[in-house]
């Protein structure tokens, strides 16, 4: 049975749930957050609405990144799979390489794409790290035009894309 | 129109039971411990953030965030909300059934400190005696229900020889994702900075022995308080990933409190504005922020590594009183005394 087929159900489910929460919440606010009992329950029927949301939605209810952030920031927590451009301008007339650091891998092959403004691909190739947190070097396309590209890391099917940086192509 | 900033800090009080040598807190610099908020301003700020800011991911953070009143509660409305939450807590005061409702809500990212694989360097960090055992024993419950926490290590002349030692024991605990931050000087730390700081050699020595032990471990390890580059070279520390320092507003850890003053990141004291007095496009472009951008200090001019660098942290040469023309602190601290 498709996803779709239980769609109805869950937005019944969607409604008797809220129902319950608002009851709950008005319950907190006339105990003004003394009772313990309402504030259980407004917590539980709380969990059991982002639960069916979360179905109904068909996603994940907001937590898109579950396993961190791409961007390192003071006391945010690092992402997997994550590459760092050396020298984010490479002239491609003194060579073909990009040099790249790649942290945290979790896949024993990945693919990286050259992407213009319009999302279209230039260029896109696979390469396998030989160690954890390494050095990498990904060869491009001597051909491509100058201008501003994305460099993306995605796995072997392509439709992930874990790391994203911008670059420039220089003669 | 709301204002996109995909990553907030929401400190929600400054309480804190613990008393941490390191403390960061701006606050712990004037001398003033500010007023326990109550449930309702702190839920008053968190919808108004909501209302003027388009945000994917926001981190609950303090003082310890446990010990603001209902403090599930406001969790929760931020989940009902949309947004991924992070919660930074030192595990030390609520029990583990309040970090279990907290996981029913769907919230995966918990950041707990292990200081040292030794509990008395732990609890001496803390000033408080059991604190490691308690962090443990949260991870622990943590992880009975899924979710595997993020160890956070402070680094301080106190905990930096044998980091190797902390590094294979947080691995054991199967705890593979850990933020190395070193001692930033600020907050409770800044009276005697030379108590709490390790030597460069101290310091680059632990960042080495980390570094290694990711490779060895193949863990997720990073360094999260931007670092000059003259001090520690990420290059030299391949194990190890490491943040700078953005001027582009969205990459920010923008922090904001509970009366709604928005900060730069969680450990600068200057405010770009309050959410209740400012528009979100004020905020966001205020002058002060850019600032930050447009001031190079004298002593980095001519540094080839300043576009990655961007002088260490700012925000510690503002907790110290300096100008935004200083580079981070640590640098003429390293280079002005026998710390080298």
């Amino acid at each position: 049975m498709n996803k779709e087929h239980f769609l109805p159900f869950i937005a019944i489910a969607i409604a008797l749930v809220g129902t319950a929460f608002a009851i709950a919440s008005i319950a907190v606010f006339l105990t003004r957050g003394k009772s313990k009992f309402c504030i259980n329950k407004k917590m539980k029927i709380g969990a059991c609405l982002i639960t069916l949301t979360t179905l109904m939605s068909c996603g994940n209810g907001g937590n898109v990144n579950i396993n961190g952030t791409d961007q390192v920031t003071c006391y945010d927590v690092a992402n997997t799979d994550q590459i760092s451009v050396v020298d984010d301008t490479i002239n491609i007339s003194k060579t073909d390489t990009i040099d790249c650091f790649l942290y945290a891998p979790s896949y024993e092959k990945y693919i990286y794409k050259i992407v213009d403004n319009n999302d279209s691909i230039i260029f896109q190739n696979e390469f396998s790290p030989e160690n954890y947190n390494s050095e990498i070097k990904l060869h491009i396309d001597k051909n491509i035009k100058t201008g501003e590209y994305e460099l993306q890391l995605c796995d072997t099917t392509g439709q992930n894309t874990f790391s994203s940086q911008t670059i420039t192509i220089i003669k | 129109m709301k204002v996109l900033l995909p990553f907030v800090s929401y400190e929600v009080t400054m309480t804190c039971n613990l008393k941490c040598r390191f403390c960061y807190n701006h606050y712990k610099n004037t001398g003033e411990i500010p007023k326990k908020p109550t449930y309702r301003q702190i839920d008053k700020t968190l919808r108004q953030i909501f209302k003027v800011f388009d945000i994917s991911q926001i981190t609950f953070t303090g003082g310890e965030p446990f010990t603001a009143e209902r403090f599930g509660e406001l969790v929760l409305t931020a989940r009902l909300k949309g947004a991924n939450v992070g919660i930074i807590s030192n595990g030390n005061f609520a029990k583990a059934e309040d970090y279990i409702q907290i996981v029913k809500l769907g919230v995966k990212s918990f950041e707990l400190p292990i200081h040292s694989y030794k509990s008395e360097i732990h609890d001496f960090m803390t000033r408080i005696e059991g604190s490691h055992q308690k962090s443990l024993s949260i991870i622990s419950e943590l992880q009975k229900n899924g979710i595997t926490p993020t160890a956070v290590v402070v680094l301080t002349k106190y905990n930096c020889e044998n980091c190797d030692e902390t590094i294979r024991f947080i691995a054991s605990k199967g705890i593979n994702r850990i933020m190395i931050n070193r001692y930033n000087i600020g907050g409770e730390g800044i009276k005697n900075p030379s108590e709490l700081l390790p030597t460069k050699i101290q310091l680059q020595q632990a960042f080495k022995q980390i570094s290694d032990e990711a490779q060895n471990l193949k863990l997720n390890i990073t360094s999260n308080v931007c670092t000059p580059i003259c001090v520690l070279n990420p290059k030299d520390y391949l194990g190890i990933r490491f943040s700078s320092c953005s001027f582009d507003i969205s990459k920010r850890p923008i922090t904001i409190d509970y009366l709604g003053n928005v900060r730069f990141c969680n450990h600068s004291p200057e405010i770009l504005g309050n959410i209740f007095e400012n528009s979100a496009e004020e905020i966001i472009k205020s002058p002060l922020g850019k600032k930050w951008a447009e001031i190079i200090p004298d002593y980095c001019k001519d540094c080839k590594d300043y576009s990655k660098c961007k002088a260490g942290c700012r925000a510690s040469t503002q907790q110290c009183g300096l100008p935004l023309s200083e580079p981070d602190p640590i640098v003429k601290i390293y280079k002005n005394t026998n710390n080298e």
